[in-house]
């Protein structure tokens, strides 16, 4: 991997910006920038889409609602009926309030448990994609692919302000 | 085109007294965690340790003896124990009141606080848990309350039942408020391992799970803390409603009221609110970082107190027209025993620390005058207490026979366990202060580098 790309590292995000800018027009595939915090602007830079998410995190809410629901209803409509206070066997207004708690419970640890598994985070894991230990705390990296012309590549780093090439 | 300029420099927004850059940033917040603790820090640990060891073994002899060495009788069944899980769900509000809600609302001087904060909600829905927990009695057979094929049917909890809500509700907060609280700390590890050498590395290697801060993750990363809040958010106003169908869904008077989910929410948030200023006007000085929780923040909180001070306030009017209102007389006689009946001592505690006490925040000097912030911060604790005592013990002294009448009294083994779970929410929190990050690195570095980004570009 290390061959086949060259990485920098920025003291301004600005820099970085402009440098990610440059590097994609010159038609450089960029591997991934590292910030520190999450920078405005560097997505579009670097021109990556929206996050989906959200999409993930609706379809786990529904799963967890649903999966509440019926269990609830076959519990005590279907495997076990039993009188409570008069109340029909499917009583389901009374099924709400353990529904969206199952809900948010499923979408909140499963979209936690997706975002970590799309990435790659996990307990115990070596930050190895790290272009230099820096760049979580207040420098800014890119890594991309040369392509056979490392030097060209390089020189526009050095042109965009980096700090270090590495 | 928005003005970033303007955005970012808003004076009823405030993130930091002055200017720093960002990596003045990560060292002002990592100083506190790599040197060694001062004497306030040991001073306070060694009061609050061996008091949660004193808690842990009245809780012990709870259990092995039996729930007869509590001051319950027949007639109130739900005694301190219920009085400080109540209480203590309350506190466990304020953290993800202040991280999801005015995260969702665009209240930036929020930073500052929501890490200690959010801590502060796990601490206290833990020690909520404790009291449940061992209040049953036979703390071993937990596990029945939740629904799983047995050999006895197999028969299943009652899912109608608001005390089994409850139950999914706490666990639900507990966890999704630990998720949150752990996602936030991800990338604040991992500046913290990149300097760390021996076990201290190894943990921090093993907990910040090879984050590197790519730019592909953050992307993924702010949709789904945004997500989290957007979903914590009706979580944590869900919570103390289902609390308070503990109570409204019975037919004592002064529980069978539909206010109830309101009224406990505002009170929830009151109480939260308090605890956070008591914990944090201490921890400011003690931690060094008055540059970052500053007192524009201790401001805004008292004013969130005050706001909600108040709505309790409205609350406890409403209890007392709808009593009258209703005509109906066992209504009538819970409003008068409680203001003046055998606890007239505690319903009067509970108006003037709740409502009389934050009173006080109407006058700037006092929002920022931290020692008085912080005595009145101690009044509401005090008084949102007594407010759980008050709905709990005096609906339940007074039974429809008056041969059942009682006066409660609480234990020397219930006091032992409610000051000895003090102790382990202190121990816990300050811990938490010793060895994590209390501030939100990553988002103050955010807030930091990208107006500086904006200004520099609009310099240019």
């Amino acid at each position: 991997m290390a061959e086949k790309t060259e990485a920098a590292i920025f003291e301004k995000q600005n820099d970085l910006i402009a440098a990610t800018i440059a590097v994609r027009k010159a038609g450089f595939k960029i591997v991934d920038c590292y910030t520190p915090y999450p920078v405005h602007g560097i997505e579009k830079a670097m021109g990556i889409g929206r996050s989906w998410m959200g999409w993930a995190m609706f379809v786990l809410a529904m799963t967890g609602a649903t999966f509440a629901m019926g269990a609830q209803i076959w519990i005590h409509a279907m495997d076990w009926p039993t009188v409570y206070g008069g109340k029909p066997f499917n009583s389901w207004p009374a099924f709400v309030p353990i529904t969206f708690e199952l809900g948010v419970l499923f979408a909140g640890v499963g979209t936690v448990i997706t975002l970590l598994a799309v990435s790659k985070l996990w307990p115990g894991n070596d930050p190895h994609d790290m272009p230099d230990g820096s760049v979580v705390r207040d420098r800014f990296g890119i890594v991309a692919e040369h392509g056979g012309k490392p030097e060209e590549l390089k020189k526009i780093y050095t042109d965009h302000g980096a700090e270090r090439v590495l | 085109m928005v003005d970033l300029e303007k955005l970012y420099h808003n004076p009823m927004d405030p993130v930091l007294d002055e200017e720093k850059t960002i990596t003045q940033v990560t060292e002002d917040i990592e100083r506190p965690l790599v040197g060694t603790p001062g004497p306030l820090w040991w001073f306070a640990f060694l009061i609050a340790a061996p008091t949660a060891g004193m808690g842990t073994l009245a809780l012990l002899y709870t259990a092995f003896t039996g729930i007869g060495v509590l001051g319950l009788n027949k007639t109130v069944g739900w005694g301190f124990f219920i009085t400080n899980f109540v209480f203590w769900v309350g506190i466990g509000h304020a953290g993800t009141l202040i991280s999801a809600i005015l995260y969702l609302l665009r209240q930036r001087w929020r930073t500052g606080i929501a890490r200690s904060a959010e801590a502060m909600t796990i601490f206290a829905v833990m020690c909520a848990g404790i009291y449940p927990l061992f209040h049953t009695g036979r703390p071993w057979f937990a596990h029945f309350m939740a629904p799983y094929p047995n050999l006895m049917g197999s028969l299943w909890v009652n899912f109608r039942s608001p005390l089994l809500w409850d139950m999914f509700a706490i666990n639900t907060y507990l966890i999704i408020s630990a998720v949150f609280w752990y996602l936030g700390l991800i990338p604040d590890l991992a500046v913290l391992r990149e300097k760390a050498v021996g076990v201290r590395k190894f943990l921090l290697s093993f907990f910040s799970m090879g984050w590197t801060g790519s730019a592909r993750c953050w992307n993924h990363y702010e949709v789904v803390y945004l997500l989290l809040a957007g979903i914590a958010t009706p979580l944590v106003l869900s919570v103390h409603s289902v609390v308070s169908f503990d109570f409204a869904t019975g037919v004592l008077p002064g529980w069978h009221s539909t206010i109830l989910p309101p009224y406990f929410v505002a009170g929830a948030i009151l109480s939260g609110f308090a605890m956070v200023l008591t914990l944090l006007i201490i921890a400011r000085t003690t931690m060094n970082l008055e540059e970052y929780i500053t007192k524009d923040h201790i401001e805004a909180m008292c004013k969130v107190v005050l706001l909600t001070g108040m709505l309790v306030g409205l609350s406890y009017g409403l209890e007392l027209f709808t009593a009258w209102y209703s005509g109906n007389p066992y209504e009538r006689f819970l409003v008068l025993n409680r203001s003046t009946g055998p606890y007239w001592w505690a319903f009067w505690t509970m108006v003037s620390c709740n409502v009389l006490v934050p009173q006080l925040f109407w006058f700037k000097k006092i929002r920022r005058n931290l020692a008085i912030v912080w005595v009145a911060s101690l009044f509401v604790n005090v008084g949102m207490w007594f407010e759980r005592f008050v709905i709990i013990i005096t609906s339940l002294h007074r039974d429809f026979l008056p041969s059942s009448w009682v006066y409660f009294r609480p234990s020397l083994i219930e006091g032992a366990v409610m000051v000895g779970v003090f102790g382990i929410f202190f121990t816990l929190f300050l811990l938490f202060c010793r060895f994590l990050p209390m501030i939100a690195m990553a988002e103050i570095k955010a807030e930091v580098g990208n107006s500086q980004a904006a200004r520099e570009k609009g310099g240019h």
